[in-house]
């Protein structure tokens, strides 16, 4: 036989051996990734719906020509449109960010525990494929498909999102910018990873599938706490004195994040806003002050206002950089899944 | 050609050796069992040949030679485990179809048969089938890919009579069509005459006999004599056993020739289970060493 008939039998060989592994893969989590799949879609055709009205208010209310947001003459339709729309984009996320947990829980976690608990391993490990072989395909296939749809499903999110973009951005943690761009996909990944290797370490279908829930929340929780703030450091303004609680001259962007506002004295000290009005309220004979009047006042104490936040331009920024981490760390966790079994003391 | 060859094979478990100093040469052709008492390491040196597990010292090859693990040893071996584990929510089809993507020899044509044979609905869930069916399955599964060896560990442990009866007929009549050599642990002594010609018998996670069937007969006599003289004979001889009954005591001993026996003693034929009950009951008794020392060429066991 010559080099070539050769290297294509190989080819062939090779190509029958990943059908066969594909077909495995899609037999034994067909009902899991249907479900990933359908709670994804359910969602989806919600968001649809709703999606249409929302854009439809949007446009319907004049507040894409009434001549920016933030402008006077928009006030009474945003806030109409808030009022109706808004208690959904705000809680929504809450919601949704959780799913690549739920998804490592599920998918992750039993992929190689349920084999462990029910014993099929002495019986899937001993065909013709070696357990390298059987969960290289396993985690490069399944995480294929559950990016692809995690990616469609913030894509969905983003156009459903649109009109809160341009009112109160995406940055907000705990909310759009969990679900929306990168950050939603790679935890996904980094959730499904996490649970593939904790389901070969713990090896029992359920114990496995409470440590990688809290596994993920964890890591999630510190993220966003401690490592997201690092990435860039918002940005601080001094508000004129005495504008009520947020500057509203214009050098805060109208659909930043505002990650902390605060009130100072002429020292330099943080004062509590609420210390600040009573203090007001006492000059005032015991009467709540008018805007004008806690203005003056403010003013003539020489207490200023401050703001920090984040802009919602970057949006991208943060997503590659967070998404990056989460992408990195699902590798890793992946590779590590792979040695371990490879070595696995069974 | 050697179906299993260990050298000095050891594997610990945490602190326990589950299996220490195994050197054996398990011969092809053959339909070998492998028995010893539960813990004796049999499962362990089964996982190990299937590649399933990892050996902490010492070497093992199988099919003359390969590593156990590597896709030459897994498609050259079909292993039937304990409890035959198989996905309970497939049906028999599917089952059958999942083993044909993960192999590269399968004769399907084979396995529908002889599940057909046993009235074995293909369209079911493997959960819904009987032990023994899901047992058969498993066997027929195994047999279908047309191996080069048959590993089954502790197959018909969990199966009743009839069931356990079926599953060696069906296993012995392959063997016999196929002409497949058998490696298969138990720890069941009746009936070994029947279905193995080889033995491996472990103890403790040592080896103590590696031998083939007609050799340990014709090598292990019951000498059978009074009590008081029992110890003056069992030292001129190679005792595996002894087992006093009253005023008579029964020795089993090794000798490879003819026994002078003496008066007042009887010289009988053992039988398998008595062989094999009587190294059990004296784990010590591996060495072999004195008069009796291995003469037949296939025990190859090396003890430590």
């Amino acid at each position: 036989m010559t080099a070539a008939a050769l290297a294509r039998r190989e080819a062939r060989r090779r190509l029958r051996v990943q059908r066969g592994l594909t077909w495995v893969t899609w037999r034994q989590h067909r009902l899991g990734l249907a479900g990933v799949l359908g709670a994804f879609g359910g969602l989806g055709l919600y968001m649809l719906i709703n999606g249409l009205a929302v854009h439809h208010a949007f446009t319907n209310l004049g507040l894409s020509t009434c001549g920016g947001l933030s402008s006077a003459g928009c006030q009474t339709q945003l806030s109409g449109f808030e009022q109706q729309y808004s208690s959904t984009a705000d809680h929504l996320p809450h919601f949704l960010m959780l799913l690549p947990g739920l998804i490592g829980v599920f998918i992750g976690a039993p992929l190689v525990a349920r084999e462990f608990e029910s014993g099929t391993f002495r019986f899937v490990w001993t065909q013709g494929r070696s357990r390298v072989q059987w969960i290289v395909t396993k985690l490069v296939l399944l995480g294929m498909v559950l990016a692809l749809s995690t990616l469609g499903f913030s894509a969905l999110f983003t156009w459903w999102y649109g009109p809160f973009n341009a009112i109160s951005g995406r940055m907000t943690a705990y909310g759009a910018y969990e679900v929306s761009g990168l950050v939603f996909a790679a935890r996904t990944l980094f959730g499904f990873a996490l649970g593939a290797l904790l389901g070969l370490l713990i090896r029992r279908v359920v114990p496995a599938m409470v440590a990688t829930g809290i596994g993920w929340i964890t890591v999630m929780w510190v993220t966003m706490t401690y490592l997201r703030p690092s990435i860039r450091p918002p940005i601080t303004i001094i508000g004129r004195q005495g504008k009520g609680p947020i500057p509203t001259d214009g050098a805060l962007p109208f659909n930043a994040d505002i990650v902390h506002n605060w009130m100072q004295d002429a020292a330099g000290h943080h004062v509590a806003y609420e210390q600040v009005i009573n203090q007001a309220i006492a000059a005032n004979g015991g009467n709540p002050p008018s805007p004008q009047g806690l203005d003056a006042w403010m003013a003539q104490q020489h207490y200023s206002q401050w703001v920090s936040y984040l802009p919602n331009n970057w949006f991208w920024h943060f997503q590659t950089t967070e998404a990056t981490g989460y992408f990195v760390v699902a590798i890793v966790l992946a590779v590590v899944t792979v040695l371990a079994l490879r070595r696995r003391v069974i | 050609m050697n179906t299993i060859e260990t050298h000095r094979l050891g594997k610990r478990y945490g602190r326990n050796w589950a299996l220490r100093d195994c050197t054996l040469a398990i011969p092809g052709g053959r339909v070998v069992a492998l028995i010893g008492p539960n813990g004796a390491g049999k499962t362990t040196l089964l996982q190990l040949a299937v590649g399933l597990t990892a050996s902490t010292r010492g070497e093992i090859t199988v099919l003359d030679g390969i590593a156990p693990g590597s896709p030459e040893a897994l498609n050259g071996i079909a292993f039937v485990a304990q409890d035959t584990p198989l996905y309970k929510y497939l049906s028999v089809a599917d089952t059958l179809h999942l083993v044909s993507s993960l192999v590269d020899t399968w004769d399907g044509p084979h396995a529908r048969a002889r599940l057909g044979a046993l009235g074995i609905p293909l369209d079911r869930k493997v959960g819904r089938l009987s032990g023994g069916q899901q047992a058969q399955v498993a066997l027929a599964v195994a047999l279908a890919r047309h191996p080069r060896l048959l590993v089954l560990d502790e197959p018909v442990a969990e199966l009743d009579p009839l069931a356990r009866h079926d599953f060696m007929s069906t296993l012995m009549e392959a063997v016999a069509t196929d002409g497949i050599s058998v490696v298969f642990s138990s720890h069941v002594l009746s009936e070994l005459e029947r279905v193995c010609d080889y033995l491996v018998l472990l103890s403790r996670g040592r080896v103590q006999i590696a031998e083939a069937t007609d050799d340990l007969m014709a090598t292990h006599r019951v000498l059978t004599g009074p009590v008081e003289q029992s110890d003056g004979v069992a030292q001129a001889l190679s005792v595996v056993h002894e087992r006093r009954a009253g005023r008579h005591t029964h020795l089993l001993v090794r000798t490879s020739n003819h026994l002078s026996v003496p008066p007042g003693w009887q010289d009988g034929p053992s039988n398998l289970e008595e062989i094999v009950l009587g190294y059990l009951r004296s784990p010590e008794a591996s060495a072999l060493a004195g008069p009796g020392s291995p003469t037949s060429d296939t025990a190859q066991a090396v003890w430590a």
